[in-house]
This record gives C-alpha cells, structure tokens and sequence, in this order.
C-alpha cells in the first residue's frame, strides 16, 4: 500500500509519499504555522515529520516545486544541507537529510534571490556545479545551458543531472518501487521566457502512477501553474498522444484553488469557467476520483482577494460530484475547527481517503486532561 | 450527496430533545459533539408510537461516510443516509437501514419481508452480549466498517440472516449431513421429511432410501440446486411460491416447472399427494464467474398445503368429492395463492462436520482396536468419535452396571447392555453416514467364540488402544497378539490422580511392556511422582464377589483425563517415536498438572535358556562404569526388575550398586546388605510393587572372562535354593572386560570339571 499525506498549512505545500516499499518522498515544506498563536489550526510540520520519521534521518527524495515561500518555508532549519557547515548539526535527527533534491531548472537560474529562497538555491546549486551527484533538475533551458557555461563547467559533466519534461524521473520504475514519476513540467519554454523567472508558471508538474496488484493509480501534483501553462501541459501532451499521462485517480489543484489555475481572465460570478484545455485534464479524472485543494478553507463570499476562490471550488466541487469523487481540503478535514493530516491510502482497490474518527478514550489517552484544582 | 430523494423513515419527527430511548439519546448527543464529529452528521430524528400511545421505537437519520476506496463491488456512496432504529423495549439490536432506494442488495443485510429499505446486519454476538458494551461511537464505526467491508469484500463475519428478523421465529429443518457433499452433487433431490414431536417445531429430513426414525413423516422436501451465482439472489422473505419463483428465475431455474414434474410423478402415490411439501433451495456461491464455489446458501420453505392442494393451486388437480383429480386442460396459474413459511435449515452431523467443527482439516481414518470401555475408555472414546478421529473397533466384555453410571459416558438407559455395543451404537447415532465403531463383546483374554472376529480386526488395525485399566491385557498385546499395528496404552494411577500413556514406536522395536517398565523406573527415580503409587483412598464393594471392587474416584477427574488423553492420543499417533508421560495432579484438576516426558529407550536383549533378558544400554553401562571404578578389585550389587513368570521374561531396569559393607578384592567378592533392604523396598514402593530384587551382578577383573568361577557356581546354587521360595529363578549377571554373561536357572556344565 502506498500512502499520500497532505498537510493542512493554509495556502502553502508539503506533502509526503510513502511508497510500499518503504521509501519516502517529501514534496514542498511549508512549515507555516504560528506557535504563538493558539487559534492557528495549521499542524506543526516538522512534529509531524519528525514523529512519523522516527529514527530514520532522511527522505529518499524531496522535491521543491519552486521557491515561493508557501513550498519552501523554514526547510533551512529542518533540512542538512550540504553546501554550508552552518546547516550541518550532526547529532542524531536534528537535520534530516535529502538523498536526493528535485527542482525546476528555473531553481538554479534564477536571480537575486533572497532569505530562504537564496538558501535552497544555494543547495541546489551546490549539489548539481559542485557535488555533480544527488540531484535531478528538471529541464534544460537554453538559460540553463548559458548559465552552466558561464561559470566554465562542462556541460557533460551535469547533464547527467537532467530530466526533461516528457520523461520519466530515473531510479523509480513500477515494476521496482511500484511508482513511475512522468514530468510534465515546467517546459524550457517556461524558463526561456520573459526576463525574469515566473516562479509559479515554472513550477514543477509531475504525474505519479502507483502500482498495487494489478491497479494502476495516477496522481498529478501540479505545483502552482496558471491556466496557460496548465493548457500547454494539455496541448503538449495529447499532441504527443500521452493522454494517460494526464489521467488521475488523485489531484493536487494548482495554486491553493485559485481561479487563475482554471481561467485567469474570468473568475466568474459563482463558478469558475475553465479554459478548454483545462477543463479537459479536470474531465481525465476516473470514477471516485479525489481532488484536494492545499489552501486555506474555501470561503463564502468574494471578500478576500486571495485564494482560494468559491467559483474555482465550486468548479471543482461539480466535477468531483459527476465522477462521484470527492473535492478535499485538508484545512477542512476532518472538521475546520481541528484540522489533522489528510491521508489518502492507495492499494488494489485505487485510492482511499483515510477517515477516521479518533473519539473517547483513544482521544482522552491521547493528550493532556484539562487542568483541574 | 445533495438531490437525492431518500426514503422516509415512518413515524413522527420529533426535536433530538425530546427522545426517550436511551441508545437513541445517546447517539444523538454524540452527533450533537462539539466540536462536531467528522463523517457523520444528524439528519433528523423520528418516533414510532402504538395506536394506544406506547412508544415503539425511536430512529435517528443520519448521512454516514465511510472509507471507501474507488473500486467499490457493490454501488456504495461516499455519503449514505442510513436510520438506526431503537426499540423502546431495547430486546433486540437496532435497526439500521439505508434510505437511499437504490442501495444496493449486498452480503450482510437482514431479510426481512420487504426488499426495500435495506438493513445492515452489523454484529454477529447476540444481542445481550453486544448490549453490555454497545456504545454510540462504536455503533457509528460499525455502520462505517460495514460500508467500507462492504465496498472492498472484506467483511468477514458470518451471516446469519435468520436469526436477526424482527420477530422471526422459524422451525429448524436437519438435512442429511452429505447432501451437498460433491459426491451426492444432484441438483435434484426429494427426501422424506417428519417431526420430532406433535409442534413441527423441528423437522428432520432423510434420503427415501435411508432407514431412518423420521420416515413416512407428514412431510415431502424437494430439495433444488441452482446453479452457482456470484450474488445473492433472495432479496427478501418471498411470502409464496410465485415469488420464490421470480426470484430463482434470475439463475435460470424454473421452479414453477419442477414442482410441477415432481407433482405429475407423484401422482400415482397418494399417500405422498396429502404429505405437506418443504422446498429446499441451495444456491452455490462464488467470488469470480465460474470460479469455485465458497460459499452456499441454503432456504428452506414449509407449504401451508399437501402437494395435491399445491397442484390444484398451480391449475393441474382439481378438487372432487374430496379426491384430486388431474386436470388435462387447466389454466397455468403462478402459484402466487401458495403461501410460503420459512424454515431454518441445519445440516446433519457426520464426520466432515466432526472434523470441521473439532478445527481439523480432514478427519483422522486410522483404524483403531480400542480395548476397555469403561470409564475412561467410553469418554476418551466419545471425544475421538466426535472430532472424526479414528474408525473403531471396540471391545469390552463387560455389561452396563448402575454404579458404572457414577463415571461412565453411557446414559441410563442402557444399564444391562454390553458395554461395547451400546458405545457403537452411541457413536453411531452421533456420527451420520456410514457405522464409525464395531463392537466386540468379548474378553480379550478369553476370547472363546469371538477370537476369530479379534484377531481379524487386530490384522486390520493401524493402532491397538488399551484401555482396559488390566496390566495383564497390556501384556497380552504387547506380547501375546501377533499384529503389525501399533500399540497404546493408558491408565489412571491407583488413587485416579495421574494418567498415564504409554506410545510404541511406529517400528514397534520398543514395545509396550518395556515401555512399562521404564515407566516404573522413572517413578523410583522422580521424586515428585513419590505419591505416584499410593494407594486410593478407599474401595466400595458394589456386589459380593472380591473381585468387586471399584475405586472412589471423582466423575469430573476421569472427565479431565479423558480430555488429556484424547489430545495425547493424537499427539502420540502423529509421532512416529515411542511416548511415555505421566499427567500429574495433586488430586484437583483445578489446581492444575504437570506434565512428566520419559526419554523411552530401546531394548537390549539376552538369551538365557528359555528365558528372555530385557534389559537397555543405560543399565549395561551402568554396571561397566561400576566394574571399570573398582578395577583391579571385583564388585557387584543387586539387579532391580520384574519377572513375567508366565511369558518367562525377565526385565533388568536398574541395579544397587554395591552395599558399603560388600568386601572387595581382586578376585573376590562379598556382596554387603547395609541399607539393601531399604532401598528395595524404595524400589517396591514407588512403582507399586512392580520392580523388585531379581537377582545378582558381580564383576570379573580383565582377563578372566564372564564364565562362572567355581565360586560364583556355589553362589550360585545357593541363590537357586533361595529363589525356589519365591517360585522364581536365580538371576546371575557376571560383568567382563567386553561383554556380560547372564545366567538364570540353572547354569552351563562346567567345561573344566570331569
């Protein structure tokens, strides 16, 4: 049985993978909540990856679908990074290690970045210039190329290092670890474009296929793209005849239900219209499919200009429904008054949403008992 | 889930306020939590109410959503409205139903007498158990758990449909064991059907060949098999034979047709035309289209009429003057007025239902000669029978007497009766199919007539198991009967508080009186077995003969012994090593036992005349080490074991090593008694007189070989006038450098004199 974990952190990223085999992939690290405040019903991040961790001091992968804060926040103090002693503590389980990084290549060109965003760069840089090792960049822009060649490092020795979109990630088949990733994005196009890197639109699109018994179970995690690049992502892949490749039993919407994801220049009064192509890879969905939106809970009224937005939820909802899916928000689940990590198990039977209900004295045991004088 | 039109739930709407029922009360407190409770949520609460205002019931409506994944085998929502039904009388579990009106027909519902709604079975304990830890929060996660079971095929527990109708009460129907045995794999089958006693509570059907109790009873069964399904079929109680009939359509039987051919059969034959008709349906079942079958289910259904009113009800008989008279051209009715009553179908007992239900793959078909039914040999018999171990012979010469009834596993009834026989026929009553005991009523001793019958069933045998409680009919199978088959043994102690069981090998090399007799050497030897032997507490004389003894004994300690025997017999059988255990209690079971495990040796044998010297390496090893410490002096002890003056075998078990007043010299010895007698009678007391002094050893130095000196000859004629007292042999064992020289009753000529 494989095991999706997504946690509820506002509008902000990290979810895990557990393979059957044992190995664990984290996507984003967004610990994004506020000890002080004791009305903040976002989970502690690096609790729950700690105690679900145990003793084991590392992630097989750990993705970075780009360097937004709401992907990225607080990873310098949880990760080991290799490219500076000051993010080495060696005692056992301070810093937990990433045996192998995943970013866009718009990651490693970027310029001027700042605080964190500088940090993870610097790492991501670190291993794929000097390490040559431990990291897999996805795409090749042109950018990419002209960069590496201006710090007077040959091409050959890091393009190794690359996977292009259309492909898949190499080291996971489904006949071994039962799990093929297929990159959809970000294109070189993406990277190329424009002057300055457009983080969301470079983002990291990537579609999962889980095996279990003779099931296969596809989840597209699909970063914080807009509407064109998520058409590109379409028109590209059915010009090449990959229609299964955007199939999905289980869905990661883009950028925390925002209508920009589905149709950026019209959100529309109570549903959001998708763009054509868009509203394609929505129809991909199989029977019971399940939809997840990582953003905070999905409002009443248009009072904030921020995601999530009803009329993008609302879209999603009605497509949910006609496969006789669900649409989940973790900030919602399984009550909006306490949020706890949403898991979705995949085995034979395609994926399950865990549902369960901790009540009487398995809760009761389960925390401190109020205070009594 | 919004826009689904949902069935009502009858009765009255009323506040969550206002609920009465105390389950009902508090599973809405529990959907009323704060903060609220994930995956389930209140609808609406509902009250039932008699015409004379008692309150009936209380149902509270809820949308439950259970796990389910994307692959379901049945259509199940991510939410469902179900309505958990309490009674106010809280007698019976709550009703659960689905009020979507296309939920589908699953495994696990309630029949009941409507297809629609459908009622989730979710517990397989009886009510009162259930109700003495039910609470609201395991009732929800048992709706859940029963919808995600349901979803992916991993429900397990047992359906039991019947039993869980609301006021259903049902007459049992007992179908021949082997009815459905792929041997008897007719799909078509009419047996003859009566009742136990006048209130056709309880009906019990056998094969018209059978020359059973029940035949000619007032009722004709027709048994149908359809053809495999991967589905139930039977959505509900169908109330006539019309609906029986639709329902079966759907496996392509048409069950209209065959009662009508059997009908046109019947005919002829009017004593079965006014018999009662009973359909029986079986439906097969299986996981995957022509997979194998798992699973059948079998209805049972009495007719309110004799089958001449059942044809004229399907328009073939006519009614005339009371007589039915077929009709040539009569309306085809549906049968649709045949009113249907539900019976609870059970099968009958036989050995693949003993096995079953005794938790064994397959019955045990070892054919055994048991010997001895009597206390203990009736029960350990009775547990074997009833777990489908064995086919029996059993033998006892004895007849039923009062007091046996104190202990033993015959019933009253049968006092006077040959023990052997009324056993079978007990085993055979209990056990359907064909007779798993034999009887022998003989004297394994003193067969007279029925020696040729004995010996034929022990050539056959795979395992002769004494249990005759006789150490002479020990002996006489482990000696005096010529037969390939293992042998066993088991016996209680003098005072009934410790088993014992003796095992041969499968090659039989160490055979059952050897055995014995290592079994008497671990008593002297194992001190906590030094009561082992004492003597019960007391006898009753239950006639006037001296041989009319019997022990006090507790009932309940021979019913434990036969428990641990039935489970060592089994062990024993399925090992191919010889056994020897003592189950030791202090007298009270319930203060428990321990278990005691004798390393069995085998034999080594001597020759002596026409006597046979049984004895094993530990003893022969014993007198070496002895002879070798003392070298270059000569010594010597007392040889400790039994004399079988009758077969003429003498068992060695054991010796007494040299006394400390014994005088040895090089070439000489003098063998002492300080402390002999002691510890003799040690030997004599702990085995229950069964070891005793049977004679001398002394060694020679090397060099001088095991032949008698003209000294040991005096001693030896000395110990020869001794013994005549006894009625027993001397007994001489000379210990040389390689080998030992065993002399009894009389010794070689001395080559060296004249």
């Amino acid at each position: 049985m494989h095991k999706l974990t997504f946690h509820p952190l506002g509008n902000a990223d990290s979810t895990r993978i557990d393979l059957d085999g044992g190995m664990k992939i984290l996507i984003d690290y967004a610990d994004m909540r506020n000890a002080q405040d004791s009305a903040d019903k976002r989970v502690d991040l690096p609790a729950l990856l700690r105690a679900d961790l145990d003793t084991r001091n590392y992630y097989d992968v750990v993705a970075f679908t780009h360097l937004d804060d709401d992907h990225i926040h607080g990873s310098s103090s949880f990760f080991y990074l290799e490219h500076a002693l000051k993010y080495q503590d060696e005692t056992p389980n301070k810093r937990i290690r990433m045996n192998e990084m995943w970013v866009p290549a718009s990651v490693i060109v970027e310029e001027q970045c700042e605080d964190e965003t500088r940090i993870i760069q610097a790492e991501a840089r670190h291993r794929f210039t000097v390490l040559k090792d431990r990291i897999r960049v996805i795409s090749k822009p042109d950018r990419l190329k002209e960069w590496v060649r201006t710090r007077g490092i040959a091409w050959e020795s890091v393009a190794h290092l690359i996977v292009d979109a259309g492909k898949t990630v190499p080291g996971f088949t489904k006949a071994e670890q039962g799990v093929e990733f297929f990159i959809h994005s970000p294109f070189s196009g993406h990277v190329d474009a424009g002057t300055t890197v457009d983080r969301n639109n470079c983002s990291l699109v990537f579609q999962a296929t889980f095996v279990s018994g003779f099931r296969e179970t596809q989840l597209i995690l699909s970063g914080d793209v807009e509407d064109e690049v998520l058409a590109d992502i379409v028109r590209v892949t059915r010009y090449h005849g990959n229609e299964q490749r955007l199939a999905w039993d289980v869905i990661k919407i883009p950028h925390h239900c925002s209508y920009k994801a589905l149709n950026k220049a019209d959100k529309g009064k109570d549903e959001t219209v998708p763009l054509d192509s868009v509203k394609w890879l929505y129809e991909q969905g199989k029977s019971r499919g399940i939809i997840v939106s990582t953003s905070w809970p999905v409002p009443t009224d248009d009072a904030n200009a921020q995601p999530p937005h009803r009329q993008a939820a609302n879209y999603y909802k009605r497509r949910a429904s006609v496969i006789g899916g669900e649409f989940v928000v973790p900030m919602e689940e399984p009550t909006k008054q306490k949020p706890e990590v949403l898991v979705i198990e995949i085995d034979s039977l395609g994926a399950r949403r865990k549902k369960q209900i901790v009540g009487g004295v398995a809760a009761v045991i389960s925390r401190p008992a109020p205070r009594v004088g | 889930m919004s826009g689904t039109d949902y069935l009502p739930l009858l009765g009255q709407s009323t506040s969550p306020d206002d609920l009465i029922v105390p389950k009902a009360r508090e599973l809405v407190r529990l959907l009323e939590a704060d903060p609220p409770l994930p995956f389930v949520a209140l609808a609406e609460c509902r009250r039932k109410t008699a015409a004379d205002g008692t309150l009936l019931w209380e149902g509270i409506v809820c949308d439950v959503e259970a796990e389910l994944p994307q692959d379901r085998l049945y259509d199940l929502r991510t939410v469902e409205r179900v309505a958990a039904v309490f009674y106010a009388t809280d007698a019976t579990y709550p009703d659960v139903i689905a009020l979507r009106p296309d939920f589908p027909f699953a495994p696990h519902q309630n029949v009941r007498e409507e297809r629609i709604p459908r009622s989730l079975c979710l517990y397989e304990e009886p009510y009162p158990e259930v109700r003495l830890s039910w609470t609201p929060i395991d009732f929800v996660e048992r709706i859940r758990l029963w919808l995600t079971g349901t979803a992916t095929g991993t429900l397990h527990h047992a359906d039991q449909p019947l039993e869980q109708l609301i006021g259903g009460h049902f007459a049992h129907l007992v179908l021949p064991a082997d009815i459905f045995s792929p041997e008897a794999a007719s799909t078509m089958e009419v047996l003859d059907v009566g009742t136990v006693d006048a209130s056709e509570q309880f009906l019990i059907a056998s094969r018209q060949t059978d020359e059973a109790a029940h035949q000619n009873g007032p009722f004709v069964a027709l048994l149908v098999v359809a053809p495999p399904q991967q589905h139930g079929i039977i959505e509900c109680l169908p109330p006539d034979l019309a609906s029986l009939h639709e329902f079966l359509a759907k496996t392509g039987l048409d069950l209209r047709a065959i009662v009508r051919d059997h009908i046109r059969t019947w005919l002829p034959n009017k004593e079965v035309l006014s018999k009662r008709l009973i359909l029986v349906v079986s439906l097969p079942k299986t996981r995957e289209l022509g997979g194998a079958v798992e699973v059948l289910e079998t209805w049972a259904f009495l007719m309110l009429d004799t089958v001449q009113e059942v044809g004229a009800r399907l328009g073939m008989l006519a009614a005339q003057g009371g007589v039915y008279v077929p009709l040539i051209t009569g309306p085809e009715l549906d049968g649709g007025d045949c009113q249907l009553l539900m019976l609870k179908p059970a099968l009958g007992f036989d050995r693949a239902a003993a096995a079953r239900m005794n938790g064994s793959d397959a019955r045990c078909g070892k054919r055994i000669v048991a010997i001895g039914m009597g206390a203990l040999g009736s029960q350990v018999f009775m547990n074997l029978v009833r777990s489908a171990w064995g086919e029996w012979t059993v033998v006892d010469k004895d007849r039923l007497m009062p007091h046996n009834l104190s202990r033993h596993a015959l019933p009253g009834g049968t006092v006077g009766l040959p023990k052997a026989e009324a056993m079978a026929l007990l085993a055979n009553s209990t056990v359907e199919g064909e007779p798993v005991a034999r009887p022998i009523t003989a004297d394994v001793l003193l067969p007279g007539e029925q020696s040729a019958e004995l010996e034929a069933a022990f050539g056959h045998a795979d395992l002769i198991l004494d249990m005759s409680a006789s150490v002479p009919v020990e002996r006489h199978l482990a000696r005096g009967v010529s037969a390939s088959a293992r042998r066993a043994s088991l016996f209680l102690n003098p005072s009934g508080s410790d088993l014992v069981m003796l095992f041969e090998d499968a090659e039989r090399h160490i055979s059952l009186d050897f055995l014995e007799m290592q079994y008497y050497r671990h008593l002297a030897a194992t001190e906590a077995l030094s009561s082992h032997m004492a003597k019960a507490a007391g006898q009753v004389r239950y006639a006037r003969s001296c041989g009319d003894l019997s022990t006090v004994l507790p009932s309940h300690l021979i019913s434990f012994f036969a428990a641990v025997a039935s489970a060592a017999i089994q062990e024993g059988a399925n090992r191919d090593q010889a056994t020897i255990s003592v189950w030791h209690t202090d007298g009270n079971p319930a203060n428990g036992m321990t278990r005691h495990d004798v390393i069995a040796v085998d034999p080594v044998v001597f020759r002596a005349g026409e006597w046979e010297i049984v004895t094993d390496a530990s003893v022969v090893a014993k007198i070496a080490e002895q002879r070798a410490k003392r070298l270059p002096n000569e010594t010597g002890g007392v040889l400790i074991g039994s004399i079988d003056t009758e077969r003429k075998v003498i068992y060695i078990v054991d010796t007494i090593l040299s006394p400390s007043d014994s005088v040895e010299w090089p070439t000489l010895y003098v063998r002492g008694f300080v402390g002999l007698g002691t510890e003799i009678e040690r030997f004599g007391r702990l085995s229950g007189n069964w070891l005793g002094y049977i004679g001398e050893w002394h060694s020679h130095p090397d060099g001088y070989g095991t032949a008698p000196s003209p000294d040991d000859r005096s001693a030896f004629e000395w110990l020869t006038r001794q013994m005549v007292a006894e009625g027993r042999p001397a007994l001489m064992l000379i210990a040389g450098e390689r080998e030992m020289g065993i002399y009894v009753d009389r010794l070689p000529a001395d080559l060296l004199q004249p």
